[in-house]
């Protein structure tokens, strides 16, 4: 009797011995693993940046942030972070949760994005910049504010989602910029109206607007404008097995990828765009379709600052602030201006001045998505410089 | 109790099945398999591959032309939409004369004998050089700053630390400006092939005592490592002026501990002849090297240097309306 419970004793020691052991590893080896394996700068399957290694300040040392970044280091850079992540959409499904990372799941099987309630003080910051920006400079300024899917499609959404009111922030928006130099116009009821033709507005499985949903648009922003719509043209396809940035961001699988569209107009027009890489003579890179994220086949992706110069002579030149919806746009304004200098506030580190003060532009166009203009920071920092 | 240590073996047999289960299930599903070309996608990719394969040299010709001269008959039929033209002071500039020369006490000789350089020099100016000798220097205002990276827009310095500084002062942007930190000339071959890429009116090598410190004695393989990157220039696009910056002496304070330097006169002498054989353009800015214009290390320059280098070169080339 005695020696049995000794064995047990010494059995349920060991026991704990080993768990102790084989939690110590695993801390260990986590430990260990993100140490050994390099960083990762930009997560292919979320199509995000990720934060690299914080290098300490006293002043975020002692207010704390430096932690904080220093957390959101660890679980960017995180071993199997990939993995994980489709581990926990796999576990969420089966206990019945239908959100992952802002992403739902719609009625027709689309991915759409949510938009978190904006921080409205903030946004009205940014208003307040552009506003003084309009003021100082004196150009005709046009903010075409494009609502997102979850907006276009809100009644495709599970009903007990959270999503912001996207027409109460387009209200904003235009009540924020009342009485300045720029004119509002909220895209809604355009993409809202062309709904009906069956075309898709919006990718399944990406986060951005189709060239469809941006050719309905351009029209609307052209009128405004006081420019003509864009000549005749085609759409056409050039990827069909597009998994784009919510497919990745989420980890939902999607049966049915989507088909990437471009505009090809009748009337071929000369373009020259400069970017910090050099000159090209189009407004596309065919290499993207086969690479991480084929939505970059427009323009390349993301830039500071480029120039794009048209055969269009005598139209005028354009200054554009801009989100990436406005990369499959741009095509649509090459009939329209014979220079068009794209600003993106996030990428820039030149001086808005500069360009102002030396370029003669008649007007200005800011293109922005509801959900990435509710969130921003940059725009206001470039503007105010 | 061997029966108990089967029924463990047997678990642990079943858990680790399960965990190598579990991981290869989370690797597997990254993997995506590889599709061929649709036939409906074919028209379309037809087209982009059309569009990437567009020269964007003859792009940039093709539109500078036709904006020309559709400015041109709107100035005729006196439209009032008429804008300044770019890309046109190749033709404005002036006729030749001697090719380089500094306000003051620059050298004649080298640059007077250079029968193969392209394009000349205006007259001396007379007013940066008494600002530089009255140490009274003007530097560029913010205005004056976006003037003058619109009138470089087509040029782009290659160079070293000497270049890097245009752009650290503010002075253009980093699109007129390649530059690698210590490097000799032979080592900026990509630098020279980003240049190409932007298909500039001008390239300008502006490089500091880098070259003097590694050659050594070595002129020669200076001379043939300087003319192997104006060849690469040449080759992808005979048709941008190449111009190269003098080559500056230290200050007289590290010329006197640092005999290497001192001989930068021997690599200087290079660039002339490099230019005259080539039919490149020498600048002459040793007269912009006053002594009170160096940094403390005795290379670089200060922000007034740049202020005068920068309307120097504009008005030399022709970009500037001075």
């Amino acid at each position: 009797m005695e020696e049995r419970q000794g064995k047990q004793h010494q059995t349920s020691g060991r026991f704990y011995r080993v768990l102790g052991l084989l939690f110590a590893l695993l801390l260990g080896l986590f430990a260990l693993l993100s140490l050994v394996i390099p960083d990762r700068k930009v997560s292919e399957q979320e199509k995000r940046a990720l934060s690299s290694f914080p290098v300490p300040s006293f002043d975020r040392l002692f207010s704390g942030a430096y932690g904080n970044d220093f957390e959101t280091y660890l679980s960017d850079q995180m071993p199997f972070r990939d993995a994980f992540v489709r581990l926990k959409v796999s576990l969420d499904w089966l206990t019945g949760k239908n959100e992952s990372q802002g992403v739902v799941r719609a009625s027709d099987g689309a991915l759409v994005e949510l938009m978190k309630e904006p921080d409205l003080p903030r946004v009205n910051d940014t208003l307040e910049a552009i506003r003084s920006f309009t003021e100082q400079w004196a150009i005709p300024t046009l903010f075409a504010l494009v609502p997102n899917a979850s907006s276009v499609y809100s009644e495709t959404l599970p009903k007990w989602v959270g999503t912001a009111d996207q027409k109460s922030f387009a209200d904003a928006v235009r009540a924020g910029l009342s009485g300045s130099k720029a004119e509002v116009l909220d895209l809604s009821d355009t993409l809202l109206a062309a709904k009906g033709s069956g075309e898709r507005l919006y990718y399944r499985t990406d986060h951005h607007w189709t060239t469809y949903g941006a050719k309905t648009a351009a029209e609307a922003v052209l009128s405004k404008l006081g420019k003509p719509a864009p000549g005749a043209g085609t759409l056409l396809a050039v990827s069909r097995d597009f998994s784009g940035s919510l497919a990745a961001k989420s980890g939902y699988t999607v049966t049915e990828p989507d088909t990437i569209h471009v505009w090809v107009p009748e009337a071929e027009p000369l373009v020259l765009v400069t970017g910090s890489a050099g000159k090209k003579a189009t407004l596309y890179d065919t290499e993207a379709l086969s690479g991480s994220d084929p939505y970059t086949v427009f323009l390349g992706g993301n830039e500071g600052f480029f120039r794009v110069e048209t055969n269009a002579y005598g139209t005028g030149r354009l200054l554009v602030f801009k989100d990436s919806y406005f990369n499959c746009f741009l095509p649509f304004l090459t009939e329209a201006y014979e220079q068009i200098d794209v600003v993106d506030p996030r990428y820039y580190d030149g001086e808005i001045r500069d360009l102002l003060l030396v370029n003669e532009y008649d007007q200005a166009l800011f293109l922005y998505n509801m959900i990435t203009f509710s969130e921003d920071r940059s725009l206001a920092a470039v503007l105010e410089e | 109790m061997s029966k108990d240590r089967e029924k463990r073996n047997k678990i642990r047999a079943a858990g680790a099945l399960a965990a190598v289960l579990i991981c290869g299930l989370l690797l597997g599903t990254g993997c995506k398999e590889p599709v061929g070309i649709p036939a409906e996608l074919s028209e379309g990719l037809r087209y982009l591959s059309e569009e990437g394969q567009k020269d964007p040299a003859k792009a940039q010709a093709e539109i500078r032309a036709g904006r020309e001269s559709y400015y041109a008959s709107a100035e005729e039929t006196d439209e009032p939409a008429v804008r300044p033209t770019e890309g046109t002071e190749a033709s404005s500039e002036p006729a030749s004369e001697a090719p380089s020369i500094g306000p003051t006490e620059a050298p004649t000789e080298a640059v007077t004998e250079a029968p193969k350089v392209t394009e000349a020099a205006p007259s001396p100016n007379v007013s940066l050089s008494e600002e530089i000798q009255t140490k009274n220097i003007h530097l560029l205002t913010e205005e004056e700053r976006a003037y003058y990276k619109k009138c470089y827009e087509n040029t782009i310095f290659v160079g070293d630390s000497l270049t890097q500084a245009i752009l650290t002062y503010g002075y253009l942007d980093g699109n007129s400006v390649k530059y690698i930190r210590g490097a000799t000339i032979d080592k900026l071959g990509s630098k020279v092939d980003e240049a190409l890429a932007m298909i500039p009116d001008r390239i300008i090598f502006f490089k500091g005592l880098n070259d003097a410190n590694v050659f050594m004695e070595n002129t020669a393989g200076f001379y043939a490592a300087y003319k192997a990157q104006i060849e690469r220039v040449r080759n992808a696009n005979p048709s941008i002026r190449i111009c190269i910056v003098s080559l500056l002496p230290p200050s007289t304070y590290l010329a006197a501990v640092r005999a290497d330097l001192a001989r930068s006169g021997d690599f200087d002498a290079e660039l002339k002849r490099l230019c005259s054989d080539m039919g490149l353009t020498y600048i002459d800015c040793h007269w912009m090297a006053a002594s009170y214009l160096y940094l403390e290390d005795g290379i670089h320059f200060k922000e007034a240097f740049y202020s005068v280098f920068i309307r120097y070169v504009a008005d030399l080339l022709g970009l500037s309306d001075s």
